[in-house]
């Protein structure tokens, strides 16, 4: 009877293996995902992969992760974006971080050392805090991704409801133009956990920097 | 007359716009976003691999990355992380670029502050280095270029050790660890001396540097 009974499992179990197993066809977009990495890995440079089904953004080196940021949620508006590197074109903000320049002469950022509290916080040097936390990534041919943080501060939830609001009527607008001049169309909008986590992003970002978005 | 006017112009304008909006709507729902159903994302034409060739190319994928000790650099954290896979073997904190900017009074020249960022390899490994300060470290300080290389020896800023990942670019000590978890440099990155003698000891040449 246990002799049976073993046979009956073992036979079910023989006829689900190769549907659930290492058998089972790879879909076309996880072949095209591993190729399009592939591609940006055999480079020395960074890049960034943007997974919507998995809320994360991951900045990677020859196929390891570097650094991950989580995504709250996302909206996609438009055409779909092809399974590719694409390159950052420009990246903007409604207020860009200033570079400070130094005087010749005068103790600068770079060369001055903290002997005082005043001087240790106000160096004039660029730092994350003074990165943007609302911005948006141009990867051109109509593809835009926005990033907002998820924030409780007055001024940044201000912006996040204008934003909201003026996409609601832009986007439709958009597209209307973009179909009249026969013009591809993509808009992402990110909303990312903090402050901090767009600070960070925008921080990591660089002109050029490949991104590959996925689900 | 002219309240009229004004009236029928907003009226159509906005009949305008709302009907606009909703061909943009209409647009996105039942043509653009059609073929992104389910997808989002489009693959593209691509020939069909087998479950072997597809598992050859996810090798040759983790095979990029190193396979022995690297070092990562965060400049926004200001943070060293030595990884062996993605272990960390050591993390120490460490000043990056300022993203000053500097230029030569009358002159052409300009030099940004920044880290470069990308993939490196440790190209050079010195104890006790000597510093041949550039121009710009002259001209920072409101001083003319000396053409004597003599004068441009410094024997003392960069500490005990230094690695050297290319075009001038250091992982070396400081003088400054007040200022250690700041983005204060001129582009080297500044490791704090107890850190950066482990970190010198641990890492040998041409090992790979990412900087982010």
């Amino acid at each position: 009877m246990t002799a049976r009974r073993i046979l009956i499992v073992g036979a079910i179990l023989g006829m689900t293996l190769p549907l659930s197993g290492q058998n089972k066809s790879p879909s076309a977009p996880d072949q095209k995902l591993v190729e399009s990495e592939l591609v940006l890995a055999n480079r020395p440079i960074t890049y960034m992969m943007i997974n919507m089904r998995a809320k994360t953004i991951a900045l990677k080196a020859r196929g390891m992760t570097l650094k991950t940021w989580p995504i709250a949620s996302w909206r996609i508006w438009g055409k779909s974006v092809p399974l590719k590197g694409l390159p950052l074109k420009k990246k903007s903000a409604l207020k860009s971080p200033k570079r400070t320049n130094i005087t010749p002469g005068k103790e600068g950022g770079a060369n001055k050392d903290a002997n005082t509290a005043k001087d240790a916080l106000d160096l004039g040097v660029l730092e994350l805090n003074d990165m943007p936390v609302h911005f948006s990534l141009d990867f051109g041919n109509g593809i835009v991704v926005s990033v907002r943080p998820k924030t409780a501060r007055f001024w940044p939830t201000l912006v996040n409801v204008w934003k909201g609001a003026s996409r609601i009527v832009s986007n439709p607008l958009t597209t209307v133009w973009a179909v009249f001049r026969r013009k591809s169309l993509t808009r992402i909008d990110l909303v990312l956990p903090s402050e901090r986590d767009a600070q960070g992003l925008y921080w990591a970002y660089l002109d050029g920097h490949y991104t590959i978005i996925y689900k | 007359m002219i309240k009229k006017i004004l009236m029928w112009t907003f009226g159509i304008g906005a009949v305008l716009i709302v009907g606009l909006m909703i061909a943009g709507y209409a647009l996105e729902k039942f043509v653009l976003s059609k073929e992104a159903k389910g997808a989002t994302i489009t693959a593209g034409k691509t020939a069909p691999l087998t479950p072997a060739q597809v598992a050859q190319l996810v090798h040759r994928l983790k095979s990029q990355a190193p396979r022995s000790l690297y070092i990562v650099v965060d400049t926004a954290a200001n943070r060293l992380y030595v990884k062996n896979d993605q272990t960390v073997m050591k993390e120490a904190i460490v000043s990056c670029g300022s993203g000053d900017i500097l230029e030569e009074p009358g002159g052409k020249r300009r030099w940004v502050f920044d880290t470069p960022r990308g993939e490196f390899s440790v190209t050079s490994k010195l104890v006790n280095p000597t510093w041949i300060k550039p121009d710009w470290a002259f001209i920072e300080e409101g001083e003319k270029p000396p053409a004597d290389y003599n004068e441009r020896i410094d024997n003392d800023s960069l500490g005990d050790y230094a690695l050297g990942f290319g075009a001038g670019f250091f992982i070396h000590g400081t003088l400054y660890t007040r200022l250690l978890g700041r983005n204060v440099t001129h582009g080297c990155v500044r490791v704090g001396d107890p850190d950066l003698s482990e970190i010198f000891h641990m890492i040998p040449m041409g090992s790979r540097i990412y900087i982010y």
